[in-house]
């Protein structure tokens, strides 16, 4: 299927790729649709998760088993109630949307308390809040290096 | 907005399979049960709204300086000892 991107240009995906977020990603219901994409991020740990009916929306995301190891995300039981199946970490990749502040880019934060959980096979998934409240919404990727001002945030 | 006054102990049913009770209050602290199915999430609503902040942030957000953003992951894997 052709896709159009504002970030990427018109590109093409093959169906199969498709993700249904049926309840969109918090925030943006009407968006269910996406597609993995791994344009522009090489020397990178991020992808790009691109909405396939809505050109402007994308999220930069990334594994957050690659900053923690292990990364508790035992399912709720709301989870696996609405995948209808039961829970085995193989089946499911995990993606945890990045903020990069375009002035600040160092100040990066990832989102480790609702990643969004797919399951691979049946190509769904949701933004899943865990319970774990030891993770931030918004943890900071370089935690080491100084920083100019960051920008106010409420 | 459904407004209603409860005492300790008593108990609201939302639908046919939500219910809320309230356990105990403490000054001005509410202690409140909630009883749901699986299917149905409960969070405290400033979880969910800083969430949602979240996601519409990093929705704006126009990363430009891509080589920037590569060197920064390079020197992160090079302290961290990685690849």
């Amino acid at each position: 299927m052709k896709i159009h991107t504002r970030r990427f240009g018109d590109i093409e995906v093959p169906n199969e790729l498709a993700i249904s977020i049926p309840d969109g990603i918090l925030g943006l219901p009407d968006a269910k649709r996406y597609v993995l994409l791994e344009h522009d991020s090489e020397g990178t740990p991020f992808k790009w998760l691109q909405a396939i009916d809505n050109p402007d929306l994308a999220f930069i995301v990334m594994d957050p088993h690659l900053l923690v190891d292990p990364y508790d995300a035992r399912f709720d039981g709301e989870t696996s109630a609405k995948l209808g199946v039961s829970v085995a970490g193989k089946e499911f990749a995990m993606m945890a949307i990045v903020n990069i502040p375009r002035e600040n880019p160092i100040a990066m934060t990832i989102n480790l308390r609702a990643p969004i959980i797919v399951h691979l096979e049946k190509r769904v998934g949701w933004q899943v809040i865990l319970p774990n409240e030891d993770y931030p919404i918004r943890h900071r990727l370089f935690p080491d290096r100084p920083e100019e001002e960051p920008p106010k945030k409420d | 907005m459904l407004i209603l006054t409860r005492k300790t102990g008593e108990m609201i049913r939302i639908g046919d399979d939500v219910a809320v009770s309230v356990i105990e209050i403490r000054g001005n602290q509410v202690r409140l049960g909630i009883t749901a199915p699986l299917s149905v999430s409960v969070h405290r609503q400033e979880v969910y709204d800083q969430i949602q902040e979240q996601n519409l942030e990093a929705a704006r957000a126009r990363p430009s300086d891509k080589v920037l953003i590569q060197s920064l992951w390079q020197k992160r894997d090079a302290g961290t000892g990685k690849k």
